[in-house]
């Protein structure tokens, strides 16, 4: 049975039907040709077309044109639209004419890069040349160093290693720097917020030393959909970029359907579990040959389903390893082994957490359910992107659960279908960011007098100024130099510090390493006594030795999982200022941030019954981080004429709307920042909201949140009464089922009462 | 005066404000005169930076250390510190501190003229490197640098570089040191303009540090880096195949002690090099670099000592190269790994006659025994496998190579019978009294493989025998 007919079924089922909030319908849209450019070697349209391509979509033809014109582009396609075409076919086109050219790719993650290499030299095979495609990462051995920097025509890597394994030691890699032509930056989208002010001053790095070998390359950046993708380009180059959006890939009629699963228990309010629900579903296109991702939220909810899944293909009598689970956490071999199945049709399911929304290539499939809605508009669409083949019908279900901001998106489909994907904000003159990589280029080459980094020359100057009153740079004549004992890059990292995964091993098979965790994960899922899945089988923890990053697991068969509950709470250790404003007082500080899981629960598979439970015996996890805090003032219920409940929700309302405005405020991505209400802080006595950054040491947005207190209490305000709902959505303080039924008026209040204004009756 | 925390305010604000009305700004503090300690205020933007670490480390806690020494005694110029003058043209210039020592000078125990005779086959063999054999101490220049750091990278800068060379019948030992930043283009045109002449260059470990690091330097300034094209004699290594087995810590400082019988004054510790330069920079008082001087100077002349040191004792007949007993086998091991099977003999035979070291002594009987297998000296060979047997009967692949040669080369079956019949019952013994480690499963099969085989051959002999003569 194909999809399309399928689909019929499905439209005919009522009982299926009647849970549907929406059936949105994305016609088919045929291909457009670009024709192959003319300038183009013929010896790579010859290469291309015996790989089978025999002509290219307008989006690629559009993208190799303004390419070969010189100019930067930032090309935009969902997904599987042959995309790296749009890049592969410029650089090898500039290499079959000067072998000597050189590009460099860079990719968020390792994976990439090895999916990137493969699919380079297959096409160079085809062209019968030689030309050196090498990854440069953490994982490439010191022997074969030297050979990548001499002889590799392509040399992928990421912005970590380019930041503390390329420019500080540019001289060994003179061949690259004086011949680098084109600069890769795929996934651009991904480079968000931190990440994204750091990836941006790695590449005013990289310029600088390109200029001072006296290159110039060009920048070819893709991204997946986002509503400001130019902007963004522009932000991370920080040159004028062509945008391609014109995708002429074609793409099947897509059915994208709203499930609601029906309610249980009509008194609680009770709906079936959507777990249970996407299993259901996907074990009927697995009964028809249908190919399938499932996304799930968590990756306990991925070992769950694929527990499931694997169940249901085992009672219909073939081989469970048709469906697959894949997540963060499985060794890198496994993973491929998994996408190169995925390709070839060897695996008909896979449940996956948001691990295979980035652009890892696994082909098309026909169906996608996500269990769960993913948090955000764009990840939701990269996700449905997974299903729809060239030709064909596809099918996309969402499945809420009955978290509030599911059940208000499945409610009122017209807001997700209508609303822009969120944009991608970058703040490239992070001050504490600038001024980290203004360290890493000085040690790199001196700075000269007049020169920007980014900023103007004289606000350049002033940083250079400052590092120089503290004998880190040494201004001699018209340069400055780096004038330290130290590797400055080593102490930057450009991710949240991670001190290094834990590995699970199984003591029963020698010590097999079974998978790995990172280690902030750890106490959450590896603590003693946790069934630990992988691929739905089942091991239980028996030691976690968190110093050694090592967690000793044995197989066992039970009927239940384990879920930590975790604790999490806020200390204050400093103030670094503090001052009345309007009706609250706005503080920044320092504060440690602690994890500690207490308790798991045990529950029944099947059932989702609570069978029972047992403690946690962990330290804590501690992160010290920079905050800025609300004070509101002790008795700011009567004040206002609050109950407690209701001051308790409007507190929760206006931290769930400040993280909403923040992200525009200060520019960071939302997963930055947390935020947290609290009716009676411990340090304060007071009802208080903290923002916290959620980068080790915070990176100064805490400090900018307290410049702009009134810009941002002035943006919410604008926020909560801009919006159209009456009690809340998730586009301000949230669904009114979490945030309560006084919460958008009671947030409303506090702010007004924050500005120091008298609240409207 | 500026306002550098004005603006740093600013661009505090900058990002993410859309009109900057509502900054908060303080007012312009005064900024304190280049060189001096940023004033202990607690300006937030100094706050901010601090508490992210930005200028945290070796920087703030070492003003407190700069001021300690700018009090009290007056400040001396380097020029009162080191003799030396300026060298360069227009503005720019680096110090130069040259000194001649003549060619009988002792450096510990050894005269600099030692160096001057190196034999070139000599320095090849010691470094393991043949393109060595074109070795002549009239082009080869002796080179250590000082830098600012051990971290690599293109941020590190060799802020005294010391060159050594033979001058017909003098050595001249030239010390080019950059007072800032600014004299390092001097210097490295100075530098380059020398190593024109240069055909060879000695250093002590400069092939992962002072070479890649010059390199560096004369790169970022866009000069071209001749010691590319010369050969390079890195004694680092060379030290390590003499001493190692001597000495656990062949760092320069060690083997000079150990070897060259050389006591310093008035030394400073490596460690401490890159603070002391980067306090001259501000303080501006070159008396602390004089020890930095010495200990350069010092280096200098050890890699000049151990030159000739090296090509001597490799010139000495066997059994007189080195003092030391493990020096000697060291000697032996750098002719086995050459394959200079002679030498290892004579050599090897010179050393077993003093040495008194059962350990020393079975790797040199190993080594022995080897050469002779190479050589086809079947005889010696079975006689030294015996005495390494003595002197340790638990050394299996000597009773396997023993076994071989009977079977083999003797095709003398019985006795390797024999052989193999004494290891197996030797290793079923040691298992039984559960002496020692045990050894793996498969070097047991082996003998026992090899013992069955040449059961068979012997069979099969013996069984061929009354045939062969039947057919005759």
């Amino acid at each position: 049975m194909n999809v399309t007919q399928i689909v019929e079924r499905l439209r005919e089922d009522s009982s299926f039907r009647r849970n549907l909030t929406a059936w949105h319908t994305i016609p088919a849209r045929p291909a457009q040709y670009g024709g192959f450019p003319e300038r183009l070697h013929p010896q790579l349209v010859e290469g291309l077309q015996k790989r089978g391509i025999q002509d290219l979509y307008t989006h690629q033809s559009e993208a190799v044109e303004a390419v070969l014109n010189g100019e930067n582009i930032c090309v935009v396609t969902p997904t599987a639209s042959g995309k790296t075409l749009c890049y592969n076919i410029p650089v090898l086109n500039r290499l079959l004419d000067n072998p000597q050219a050189r590009a460099l790719y860079l990719f968020p993650t390792k994976a990439l890069s090895q999916d990137q290499v493969h699919e380079i030299q297959s096409t160079v095979e085809a062209l019968n040349v030689k030309i050196g495609t090498y990854t440069f990462d953490g994982d490439t051995p010191a022997s074969a160093r030297k050979a990548v920097r001499s002889a590799g025509h392509i040399v992928v890597t990421n912005p970590d290693m380019l930041h503390t394994g390329i420019l500080p030691h540019h001289t060994l890699w003179i061949r690259l720097f004086e011949n680098l032509e084109f600069i890769v930056i795929d996934e651009i989208h991904h480079y968000r917020g931190v990440f994204g002010s750091h990836l941006t001053n790695v590449l005013r790095r990289l310029k600088r030393i390109c200029a001072f070998y006296r290159s110039d390359p060009q920048f070819i950046c893709c991204s997946a959909t986002i509503s400001n993708p130019k902007e963004m380009a522009e932000k991370i180059v920080e040159k004028p970029v062509h945008l391609i959006d014109n995708n002429g890939a074609p793409t099947g009629e897509r059915h994208f359907l709203f499930f609601n699963p029906p309610v249980v228990n009509a008194e609680l309010g009770i709906r079936r579990s959507s777990v249970k629900e996407a299993s259901r579903l996907a074990t009927q296109f697995l009964s028809k040959d249908v190919q399938s991702i499932v996304f799930a939220r968590s990756r306990l909810r991925v070992e769950i389903l694929t527990t499931y899944l694997k169940n249901a293909v085992r009672r219909l009598g073939k081989d469970h390893n048709l469906v697959r689970g894949y997540r963060g956490g499985y060794l890198p071999t496994e993973r491929r082994e998994i996408e190169r199945g995925l390709r070839d049709g060897r695996i008909l399911t896979v449940v996956s957490t948001n691990a295979l929304e980035l652009g890892i290539d696994i082909g098309a499939l026909d169906v996608c359910i996500m269990t769960g809605y993913s948090g955000s508009v764009a990840s939701t669409w990269q996700q449905a992107g997974r299903a729809g083949r060239r030709s064909g019908t596809s099918l996309v279900v969402l499945i809420a659960s009955s978290a509030p901001l599911d059940q208000y998106i499945i409610r009122n489909p017209e807001y997700f279908f209508g609303q822009a994907p969120e944009s991608a904000t970058v703040d490239t003159n992070n001050l504490i960011i600038v001024t980290s990589h203004i360290k890493c280029a000085a040690f790199e080459l001196p700075f000269e007098d007049g020169e920007a980094f980014g900023l103007d020359p004289a606000s350049t100057r002033e940083i250079l100024e400052y590092l120089a009153e503290n004998r880190i740079l040494r201004h001699v004549k018209n340069k400055w130099h780096w004038s330290a004992d130290t590797y400055p890059a080593e102490d930057i990292s450009l991710r949240t510090a991670a001190p290094g995964n834990v590995v699970i091993l199984d003591t029963t098979d020698n010590g097999r390493v079974i998978g790995e965790v990172d280690y902030f994960s750890a106490p959450v899922e590896v603590y003693e006594n946790a069934v630990y899945l992988h691929q739905s089988a089942q091991y239980t923890i028996e030691r976690l030795d968190l110093d050694d990053r090592k967690a000793y697991a044995k197989p066992v068969e039970v009927d239940y999982y384990t879920d930590a509950q975790i604790k999490v709470d806020l200390k204050v250790l400093d103030t670094f200022r503090a001052e009345p404003a309007g009706g609250v007082s706005k503080n920044c500080g320092e504060l440690s941030v602690t994890w500690l899981p207490t308790m798991y629960k045990k529950i029944k598979f099947g059932s989702h019954e609570n069978v029972g439970w047992g403690e946690i015996h962990l330290p804590e996890t501690t992160m010290h981080t920079a905050a800025y805090w609300l004070e509101f003032p002790d008795d700011t219920d009567t004040a206002l004429g609050f109950e407690q409940k209701e001051l308790g929700e409007a507190l929760n309302a206006l931290a769930n709307t400040l993280r909403q405005v923040v992200p525009v405020q200060v520019l960071c991505d939302p997963t930055d920042i947390r935020a947290q209400a609290m009716l009676r802080a411990p340090f304060s006595n007071c009802p208080t909201v903290y923002l916290y950054e959620t980068y080790p040491g915070g990176v100064g947005f805490s400090e900018k949140l307290y410049t702009h207190h009134d810009r941002l209490l002035r943006a919410t305000l604008d926020l909560l009464e801009g919006c159209p709902c009456t009690d809340g959505c998730p586009s301000c303080v949230g669904p009114a089922l979490e945030i309560g039924e006084h919460g958008k008026r009671g947030a409303l209040k506090l702010v007004q009462f924050a500005l120091g204004e008298k609240p409207a009756e | 005066m500026s306002d550098i925390r004005k603006k740093l305010d600013a661009l505090l604000a900058q990002p993410g404000l859309m009109t900057g009305a509502d900054l908060e700004r303080q007012g312009p503090k005064p900024k304190p005169p280049l060189g001096e300690p940023a004033p202990e205020s607690s300006s937030r933007l100094k706050d901010l930076l601090d508490k992210h670490g930005l200028v945290s480390g070796t920087a703030l806690d070492e003003l407190a250390h700069g001021r300690d020494s700018q009090r009290g005694v007056r400040a001396l110029d380097i020029n009162e510190v080191v003799p030396g003058r300026l060298v360069g043209d227009g503005d720019d210039h680096f110090f130069l501190v040259s000194e001649d020592f003549p060619i009988e000078y002792c450096h510990g125990r050894v005269p600099l003229a030692l160096a001057l005779d190196a034999v070139p086959q000599h320095i090849a063999l010691s470094a393991c490197d043949s393109q060595l054999e074109a070795f002549d101490p009239a082009t080869t220049v002796f080179i250590d640098t000082e830098t600012t750091g051990l971290a690599g990278g293109s941020g590190t800068v060799p802020f005294l570089v010391g060159v050594g060379l033979f001058q017909e019948d003098l050595f001249r030992l030239e010390q080019c040191f950059m007072r800032d930043y600014d004299d390092e283009e001097p210097m490295l045109r100075y530098l380059d303009a020398l190593f024109a002449r240069v055909k060879t260059v000695v250093t002590y470990n400069g092939k992962s540090f002072d070479i890649p690091l010059l390199r560096t330097r004369f790169i970022t300034h866009r000069l071209p880096f001749r010691l590319d094209a010369a050969l390079h004699f890195d004694l680092v290594h060379t030290a390590r195949r003499f001493w190692k087995r001597r000495l656990d810590d062949c760092s320069l400082g060690n083997v000079e002690r150990s070897v060259l019988g050389l006591t310093r004054y008035g030394d400073v510790p490596s460690s401490e090099i890159p603070q002391i330069w980067f306090d001259y920079l501000h303080s501006r008082d070159a008396t602390p670099l004089r020890g930095v001087f010495y200990h350069h100077k010092m280096d200098i002349l050890s890699l000049v000592a151990l030159t000739g040191l090296v090509s001597q004792s490799l010139d000495r007949p066997p059994g007189e190269a080195f003092d030391h007993a493990e020096d000697r086998l060291s000697l032996v091991r750098l002719y086995f790994r050459q394959k200079r099977y002679a030498d290892v003999i004579a050599h090897g035979e010179r050393f077993l006659e003093s040495a008194s070291d059962d350990v020393l002594c079975v790797e040199c009987l190993e080594m022995l025994g080897w050469a002779h297998k190479r050589l086809g000296h079947w005889i010696e060979m079975e006689d030294t496998l015996r005495r390494l047997l003595e002197g340790d009967p638990a050394h299996l692949d000597a009773r396997r190579e023993l076994a071989k040669l009977y079977e083999h080369r003797k095709r003398d079956l019985v006795g390797a019978e024999r052989v193999c019949r004494e290891a197996v019952e030797y290793l079923e013994t040691r298992a039984a009294l559960g002496r020692g480690a045990e050894p793996a499963a498969w070097i047991v099969d082996g003998f026992r493989y090899r013992l069955d085989r040449i059961h068979r051959k012997l069979d099969k002999a013996r069984a061929h025998q009354p045939e062969t003569d039947w057919d005759e």
